[in-house]
């Protein structure tokens, strides 16, 4: 701020300056408001002439500058008013220690010109009577101050002493505001504060030796690249800006702005009948099914249906727990323990040997981070499981009927747009929409080029491509588990037997074509029900240099998952 | 992905002197330095040139609450998305429907600068604290005398600068101005963990949006922000490049990602995965300090309040400033965005907070 100030007050690059003549005597190097305005936008590189008055009305608040014809100013504006620079010497960063003592001296300065000249505001004039009561011990002292610097002000020359008298007064006037405005000087308590209580750790031993390993932990770390972290950041930013009320607006109306409270009553945390919106920000990620109540309650009607609600139950229960008060944190955990863990407990849930090991030696010292290990690992398994098959279940779609249905203006929603999802308006309808889109989540990065290429991106399904796939589907059972990289998989392909992959397809043209493989699925389920809809979102070609390039979603989770 | 190379300095248990640790942390911090900037291999602001522009914004100050008698310094919002908690430099706490534009409770705290506080998920209890050391709930209730049902939960040794509370009424989150950060047990006012690494009081204080919500991070004077371990109590990363002391932090939505407000007139986005700076939020033309920031729901704004009585609303992704507010008349102390995205709400020195929309 100060180099700023500084620079504009440089003769060649500054801010032209010029005597003007004002009340029958010269206030030189004055400048006006166009010409400081003119100045900022040029200096800072800034083509809005509402900041550059904004930084100039903060100069002068902050009492660099000041107006010379009238003190009543509240902002600059960009005009032919006059203004001088402050004379360095009354700057706010030289601190200055002023008190009510000088004020006083000022005041009285003013008070005994004032008989000739000029009159002490209303609000001056208050100030004046308080602090002579206040200061009533040296009153004196302060007349006497007052009568010296007049004295040594008239040996001055007449424009040096209107300067100077202009110069204490915006001073006093910044530092002593008139009732109404409040002082720009005030500073953070904080900063007082602050460094008081400077904590010199750096030079210890022990902290010392803690930075040193905190270093080394920090290299052994894996560290993405920035570019997939920028791609990722990317993604997720565009997948929720529909969802975003700042960028594409909010059906049916914000309540800020209309006064109509609909959206709220829509979007209470546990509703008959959510809205399409709020269902589609559940197929985004587990992650969000999972924090909205609704969700997480119509997520465990589906899985108790699939006798694997414990799953969700344990999760919530983990949930409970660390957000419980500590006293009941031991209980909790044993209750924990024995309603899911135990042998034999009533709803046993399904995890391996080496969590089980590790969540009996939390057992021993119960603390609210006991379940941690088994709770992550169902959390995958839903994911990997259950969640891909809620998504694609006749519930769900159900839900989204029904939201549809509820507020039919909505199913246009895609259709005027916001500037992100282009890709999303191809889709004709809904349903594979959101299966694309379900599959894209899982993978976090790896399948940017899916949303990237979007023009590429073909549903080259023709009718005998369809034919084949279904063929596929039935008859092939590939087993999946050269997907599968943790030991968890393993374990959970033994739970439901073979497992029933869908068979990459082959290029019918002269393009090589990748398949996007859903996550998979019980050979039960799939033999019995496929539907049109379902094996077109199943088997997307995309034409892709590359076969290598794709990665399945479950196998992205693992890998992507930070630190 | 790619993973870092095999670190061969062992730590010597034996003669650890502090000059040879020192010498041993510069060592380690090149190689880090060096290792961040080959992965470094593309910029935020090139990558996201081939974005559409954000449409225009037209924010509004939609409710102007007046009520508070001193410089509003914190506010934070109820999940209801209408109610709202605010603290001041006089010692209020004032509980607002900002919907409504009405003042349901207020609390006269025995402190002046109430620096911190927090709406409890519930929406039964608020948490403040100040100058006084401590953080104290109160029970929101119909009657009047609410200071009966206040509680002391957290003791620091300096004043508390922040507070939040985690996803339950049980457990609140402080920083304070003795560098420490803590997290308490709200029943019996225990300490659960303590976090011990800043250099300088901590400022800010954000948890990490993600699903397990174990890590939270930091900002504080010593112009560092620091990623905890909320289980362990262990600092897992250290972001610098702030030339001021840091005011606020805040996660991106999507928990892989964080900003910083500092008094250098800048903001920075850092990437938790790519553990470095990805981005700056800086202008020739602000010159003030940025005291406090927030993002829109889907991340993809940046809504930063400054000393210089203007919000400023950049584009997270392409680094352009989209626009300013103005209308505040003294510095911007507070700004939040609610729980559904659909207002922002700005607190400022001049006794007033807005509602924007």
């Amino acid at each position: 701020m100060e180099q700023l100030v500084r620079d504009m007050q440089h003769p060649n690059s500054g801010i032209p300056t010029k005597s003007q003549k004002v009340f029958l005597s010269f206030v030189p190097c004055a400048f006006t408001g166009s010409d400081l305005a003119e100045w900022i936008r040029k200096q800072l590189k800034t083509d809005d002439s509402i900041e550059a008055m904004h930084i100039a009305t903060m100069m002068y608040r902050l009492g660099y500058i000041y107006p010379v014809d009238t003190t009543k100013v509240t902002s600059i504006k960009d005009d032919n008013c006059l203004y001088r620079f402050q004379s360095p010497y009354f700057w706010p960063s030289h601190e200055r220690s002023h008190d009510n003592t000088d004020y006083a001296i000022f005041l009285a300065k003013r008070f005994m010109r004032s008989k000739q000249v000029t009159i002490l505001e209303d609000y001056e004039q208050t100030a004046y009577n308080n602090l002579q009561r206040l200061l009533s011990h040296k009153w004196e002292f302060i007349l006497f101050q007052a009568q010296e610097q007049n004295r040594i002000a008239k040996q001055r020359k007449t424009a040096d002493r209107i300067i100077m008298d202009a110069q204490e007064r915006a001073f006093w006037r910044i530092h002593y505001p008139p009732p109404g405005h409040t002082s720009a000087l005030q500073s953070d308590i904080r900063r007082k504060n602050s460094y008081a209580c400077l904590i010199h750790q750096n030079n210890s031993l022990e902290a010392s030796r803690k930075k040193v390993l905190f270093l080394q932990r920090r290299l052994h770390t894996l560290t993405m690249k920035s570019s997939k972290a920028i791609e990722s950041l990317m993604k997720h930013c565009s997948r929720y800006a529909e969802h975003d009320p700042m960028v594409s607006g909010t059906q049916p109306s914000n309540p800020w702005i209309s006064d109509d409270t609909t959206l709220w009553t829509l979007n209470t945390t546990l509703v008959e009948t959510p809205t399409e919106r709020r269902i589609r920000r559940w197929a985004i990620s587990l992650r969000e099914l999972l924090a909205d109540a609704t969700g997480r309650h119509e997520f465990a009607k589906f899985l108790k249906k699939e006798f694997s609600e414990e799953n969700i139950a344990f999760w919530e229960e983990c949930e409970n727990l660390k957000s419980a008060p500590q006293s009941s944190v031991p209980e909790l955990v044993h209750d924990i323990y024995r309603k899911y863990l135990a042998p034999g407990a009533p709803s046993q849930i399904n995890i391996d040997g080496h969590t089980t090991d590790m969540t009996q030696q939390c057992l021993r010292n119960p603390s609210r981070f006991a379940f941690e290990a088994a709770q992550l690992q169902i959390l995958l398994l839903m994911q990997k499981d259950s969640y891909p098959r809620f998504l694609r279940s006749d519930h769900f779609k159900e839900l989204l009927r029904k939201a549809m249905n509820a507020n039919p203006r909505k199913n246009r929603f895609f259709t005027f747009g916001y500037p992100f999802n282009r890709h999303a308006k191809v889709a004709p309808d809904l349903t594979p929409f959101a299966m694309r889109r379900k599959e894209s989540e899982d993978s976090q990065v790896e399948d940017t080029f899916v949303i990237t290429n979007g023009g590429g991106l073909t549903h080259s399904l023709s009718a005998s491509n369809l034919k084949d796939f279904e063929l596929a589907q039935l008859y092939t059972h590939q087993n999946g588990d050269s997907h599968h990289t943790s030991a968890d998989n393993n374990q959970l392909a033994s739970r439901f037997g073979t497992w029933q992959n869908t068979a990459p397809l082959k290029p019918q043209g002269p393009k090589i074509v990748s398949t996007i493989d859903v996550p998979p699925r019980r050979m039960s389920d799939s033999s019995l029900e496929v539907s049109d809809i379902r094996s077109t979102s199943m088997v997307m070609s995309v034409p892709l240099p590359s076969i290598q390039t794709l990665i399945a979603p479950w196998e992205a989770v693992e890998t992507s998952k930070p630190l | 992905m790619a993973s870092s190379g095999k670190n061969e300095s062992t730590p010597k248990a034996k003669e650890d002197t502090i000059p040879s640790l020192t010498r041993e942390a510069a060592n380690l911090k090149e190689k880090l330095e060096e290792e961040r900037r080959i992965l470094n291999d593309v910029e935020l602001s090139v990558v996201a040139s081939r974005l559409d522009p954000l449409p225009p914004i037209s924010l509004k100050p939609r409710r102007i609450l007046k009520g508070h008698q001193g410089k509003v310094l914190c506010l934070d919002w109820a999940r209801d998305q209408r109610h709202m908690v605010t603290s001041s430099q006089d010692g209020k706490v004032i509980v607002w429907d900002a919907f409504t534009n009405t003042k349901e409770h207020s609390i006269t705290m025995p402190t002046t600068w109430v620096m911190a506080c927090a709406y409890a998920p519930s929406g039964t209890m608020v948490a403040c604290g100040g100058l006084d050391n401590k953080c104290s709930v109160y029970q929101l209730a119909q009657e009047e005398d609410l200071s009966s049902k206040k509680r002391a939960v957290a003791m620091h040794t300096s004043y508390v600068s922040c507070s939040t509370f985690l996803n339950s009424d049980q457990q609140i989150l402080t920083g304070s101005g003795d560098s420490t950060c803590a997290l308490w047990d709200v029943e019996s006012g225990q300490l659960l963990q303590s976090f011990h690494g800043h250099n300088a009081d901590v400022m800010g204080i954000d948890l990490s949006p993600s699903e397990a919500c174990n890590t939270f991070v930091s900002g504080g004077c010593d112009k560092q922000a620091l990623v905890w371990d909320m289980r362990t109590g262990q600092c897992v990363q250290s972001f610098e490049g702030h030339e001021s002391d840091l005011n606020a932090v805040r996660f991106l939505p999507s928990g892989d990602a964080f900003a910083t407000a500092s008094d250098d007139a800048s903001c920075r986005l850092y990437d938790l995965r790519a553990d470095r700076e990805i981005n700056c939020y800086a202008k020739e033309s602000i010159i003030f300090g940025a005291t406090s920031l927030d993002f829109s729901l889907s991340g993809r704004m940046l809504f930063v309040g400054y000393n210089d009585y203007s919000v400023n609303i950049w584009d997270t992704l392409k680094g352009v400033r989209l626009t300013m507010l103005f209308g505040h008349e003294n510095r911007v102390s507070c700004l939040r965005v609610s729980p559904d995205g659909t207002a922002l709400c700005t607190g400022s020195w001049d006794y007033t907070l807005r509602v924007w929309a």
